[in-house]
């Protein structure tokens, strides 16, 4: 089994306030650096990676996201990705595993880890998160476009197809995290640092005025729970200041 | 404009060798202990091996 795991990584220079951000929505720690500067936590479905943005050797600025994903055997996939017609796929060590990194049909660099060293870091031994808390990273392009059958050759099965302008992709029926593809609209565009355009969502079984409220008791206070055309949508704004969404359940996960 | 500092990286290449286990252990573990890149860690320690030792002639 190679299952891939949605991760997404978000460079900060707000590292502790945005664990502590994540751990409010239900988000737990997993893996810690001891030299600081990177934590993995984990959803019920998915896992995010927080990344200072200060040590970034690509140039991240704060507040930056990138579609991210962890699997066991990058060979493995490699080897798909290849066969798929990728023609820049590389695989190379690194001091925790290892790397596979290639060009994603939009341009950017897509960079999949396998983990397979703890020496530096720390793992917590900490209370499971909610099972239906899954992590949604949403790439704004052509639902239609290339990225669609880019994700499906990563692993990612569609789900869910709203309607023009959204289709959701999961990972392991979503119990290792979903993502997303949005139209591209002007005010998407106006919010989010870096090149990948991609913002952090989620989806949630647990009552979203519930979500809302305790988002508001921690100091996110423009936390606010509205009801839109696919059903409600708690809002928020993250302390690196970029929107955060939090979802019901599709649907086909309902 | 494009000041995106990712387009300025200098170009690198993929370099793959044999070594034993645990001297790639070692290694690993070196550029966590310096919270550098494994690559980063290797490029440094050749290029210092390569100024004292002094390198090929072309």
């Amino acid at each position: 089994m190679n299952a891939i795991v949605v991760r997404p990584i978000r460079f900060t220079d707000h590292l502790e306030a945005m664990q502590a951000f994540l751990e409010t929505l239900g988000l737990r720690p997993r893996i810690l650096s001891e030299a600081g500067g990177w934590v993995e936590m984990v959803a019920g479905g998915g896992m995010l990676a927080l990344h200072d943005a200060a040590s970034s050797d690509i140039g991240a600025a704060s507040g930056e996201t990138c579609l991210g994903f962890d699997v066991a055997d990058v060979k493995e996939l490699a080897g798909r990705l290849v066969d798929a017609g990728v023609d820049d796929v590389t695989v190379y060590d690194e001091a925790y595993g290892q790397v596979l990194r290639c060009t994603d049909p939009l341009g950017e660099t897509l960079q999949v880890d396998s983990r397979d060293d703890l020496y530096g870091y720390r793992v917590v031994d900490a209370d499971a998160p909610p099972a239906g808390l899954r992590v949604v990273p949403i790439r704004f392009t052509d639902p239609r476009g290339p990225m669609g059958s880019w994700l499906e050759t990563l692993g990612l099965t569609r789900v869910v197809e709203g309607d023009d302008g959204y289709v959701l992709y999961a990972a392991a029926g979503g119990e290792h995290g979903y993502v997303g593809l949005h139209a591209v609209y002007d005010d998407d565009q106006r919010v989010r640092p870096g090149r990948a355009d991609v913002i952090l969502t989620f989806v949630t079984d647990e009552p979203l005025a519930d979500v809302a409220a305790r988002l508001v008791s921690h100091g996110f206070t423009d936390a606010v729970v509205e009801r839109g055309d696919v059903g409600s949508v708690l809002t928020v704004t993250d302390p690196d200041g970029q929107p955060c969404q939090v979802h019901e359940v599709p649907p086909a996960d309902a | 404009v494009n000041d995106d500092p990712r387009d300025a990286r200098p170009e690198k290449a993929q370099f793959n060798v044999y070594l034993p286990p645990d001297l790639i252990r070692r290694t690993k573990h070196q550029a966590i202990d310096e919270g550098a890149s494994l690559s980063a860690l290797v490029e440094r320690a050749l290029g210092e091996y390569l100024t004292r030792h002094g390198e090929a002639t072309p």
